[in-house]
């Protein structure tokens, strides 16, 4: 029979599912800590002493919400990141263009020039607005503490997709002129989209897989 | 209360040397004559936390017992932040004592 500390390392671990190498990790520092406390309590039998360091030790819900909240808050941040390193990226690039091909490049294609920019401007508004959202409610509840950030990766992600889409075909419509530079610069704003998309899903796996540890 | 001012008790507690979570908690409950009793669990988020922010490291080591054991340590940055915070705190409590004492006439 599981004795009260082998019982309680389960539950731990069943609410840190979300992130196996943390949960891991976790489990054998408690596993320690709490063989240390019921030795300490030698005035006590060894199921009393296994029960009383539990109960000190606290709830393993709220254990694990704390590091589930630290988590989502790193990813985040890695997130936030991503995207205005991209969009960082991408206005780079739309400079580059405008640097380095003709004009009637940008002409020939008056759709595509309007989507480079008018995304890219709406990626920036977005992506400051769910930041200032995220900012101003820092103890919202977990299951909703992420969703500006998830909506203003994702929506940032896809507005992004269009410039760099308009971009490209801009750049296509420029021929011969569309050398390394420009090239490089477009090469970059996907690979950086790529990035950015990658965190945006971290984001939401990892948080729908806490939201439910927690729940369980 | 100690909202705030856990990882500072945390990096106070590991002045004295590397040492591991229970002994962390054990040392902030003696030192704080059993004032800061708080849940045990509470220190292993801070733990982390403190450790991704650079002013804690820590390695696993395997004591007598057989059980793997997880020992922190403070870094240089850890040493610095304790300093920190040790003079943030001292402002504040200077202050509020200050307020509390009555000592010094309210404005008219």
């Amino acid at each position: 029979m599981a004795g009260v500390i082998d019982t309680y390392l389960a539950e731990l671990d069943r609410r840190l599912a979300f992130d196996p190498a943390l949960g891991a990790r976790v489990r054998a520092e408690v596993e320690d800590h709490l063989h240390l406390a019921a030795e300490a309590e030698t005035a006590l039998p060894r199921a009393d002493a296994e029960q009383r360091a539990v109960q000190r030790f606290g709830d393993a819900n709220e254990i694990a919400a704390r590091f589930a909240r630290d988590a989502l808050n790193a990813q985040a941040g890695r997130t936030w990141l991503a995207l205005a390193a991209t969009a960082g990226a991408t206005f780079i690039a739309m400079r580059l263009r405008r640097m380095l091909l003709d004009t009637g490049a940008f002409d020939a294609v008056p759709f595509a020039d309007f989507l480079d920019r008018y995304a890219f401007i709406a990626a920036l508004v977005i992506g400051i607005g769910g930041w200032l959202i995220f900012r101003r409610q820092p103890h919202r509840a977990l299951d909703r503490r992420f969703l500006p950030v998830e909506a203003a990766g994702t929506l940032g992600f896809v507005a992004l997709l269009f410039s760099i889409a308009g971009g490209a075909v801009i750049a296509l419509m420029a021929g011969r002129q569309f050398e390394l530079p420009a090239l490089t610069a477009l090469l970059l704003e996907i690979a950086m989209a790529g990035w950015l998309a990658t965190q945006v899903w971290r984001l939401q796996q990892r948080s729908r897989a806490a939201v439910k540890a927690l729940k369980g | 209360m100690l909202k705030g001012h856990l990882d500072a008790l945390v990096l106070a507690a590991l002045e004295g040397g590397p040492t591991h979570g229970y002994a962390i908690i054990e040392a902030i409950r003696a030192r704080s004559d059993a004032a800061f009793d708080l849940p045990e669990g509470t220190i292993y988020p801070a733990l982390h936390r403190l450790e991704k922010a650079g002013l804690l490291k820590s390695a696993w080591v395997t004591p007598p017992s057989g059980r793997k054991r997880r020992v922190y340590e403070l870094t240089k940055r850890g040493i610095d932040g304790l300093a920190e915070r040790r003079k943030a705190w001292t402002r504040f409590a200077k202050a509020i004592e200050q307020t509390l004492s009555g000592k010094t006439p309210w404005p008219a």
